[in-house]
């Protein structure tokens, strides 16, 4: 491999793509399905424990606890009790979800009919709104 | 210096793609035999499907990279959807086989 390989333009599909281009769309494209094998693990097995096994995410701790029980089936709709955030009385958080946790304003022991095939954070926002 | 820029640039991907394979492996260690099977309805892919098709996507991509197109014409893309690999022995020979091509086609560069 020499610098001049560098420069030089690749086909896919007959479409000309800088060595880099050819690089960067693939670092997009696994990523997509990494992250789609990450959720799909997730759903089956619940796990989000912050354990050494963890996927990651980006839920604070504090907010957490423990771990989230495991759905019976994947992708199966479950209850979730709203907390009451500590920073502000009326903020409420649903802790775990897939590893982040989403917070909106409403009352405390609302409950959610979360499902994880669907974006829950419309019915955060529109609460959020009022 | 634009030749370190692109190097260094490489071998950031490099880190980026090994982590993606890191991840996903932690994912399979979790997975049953059967949830690397499991579709949540008759549109939806399984991991191993998933698998297959990453795999199949590295093999036509980074096989002769340089040289030939980057869309092999042998690759069956959509046959990538149906067959699953059956086993976890045989999802993960797939999946090696893949990774190992990108790690093949990509290292060289650097190391020049």
């Amino acid at each position: 491999m020499s610098d001049a390989d560098l420069g030089r333009v690749v086909t896919i599909r007959g479409e000309a793509h800088s060595v880099m281009q050819a690089i960067q769309q693939q670092v997009g494209h696994y990523g997509l399905h990494v992250g789609q094998i990450v959720l799909l693990t997730k759903q089956m097995t619940g796990k989000d424990d912050g354990a050494k096994e963890s996927l990651g995410g980006v839920q604070s701790k504090s907010a957490c606890g423990g771990s989230e029980p495991a759905l019976t089936s994947p992708g199966e709709p479950r209850p979730l009790v709203l907390l009451a955030a500590q920073d502000a009385p009326n903020r409420i958080v649903v802790p775990c979800m897939l590893g982040y946790s989403i917070s909106g304003f409403g009352e405390v022991g609302d409950e959610l009919l979360l499902a994880f095939d669907r974006l829950v954070m419309l019915d955060i926002d529109a609460a959020e709104a009022t | 210096m634009a030749h370190q820029f692109t190097v260094s640039y490489i071998e950031d991907s490099l880190a980026i793609f090994r982590h993606y394979k890191a991840l996903a492996e932690k994912a399979f260690a979790q997975l049953s035999d059967e949830q690397l099977q499991w579709r949540s309805d008759e549109e939806a892919n399984s991991v191993a499907q998933i698998v297959k098709h990453m795999a199949g996507n590295m093999r036509s991509r980074w096989t002769d990279f340089l040289t030939s197109d980057g869309e092999k014409p042998d690759r069956n893309r959509d046959s990538e959807f149906v067959e699953a690999p059956g086993t976890r022995k045989d999802m993960l020979r797939v999946w090696n086989e893949g990774w190992a091509i990108l790690f093949g086609a990509l290292e060289p560069f650097v190391r020049c």
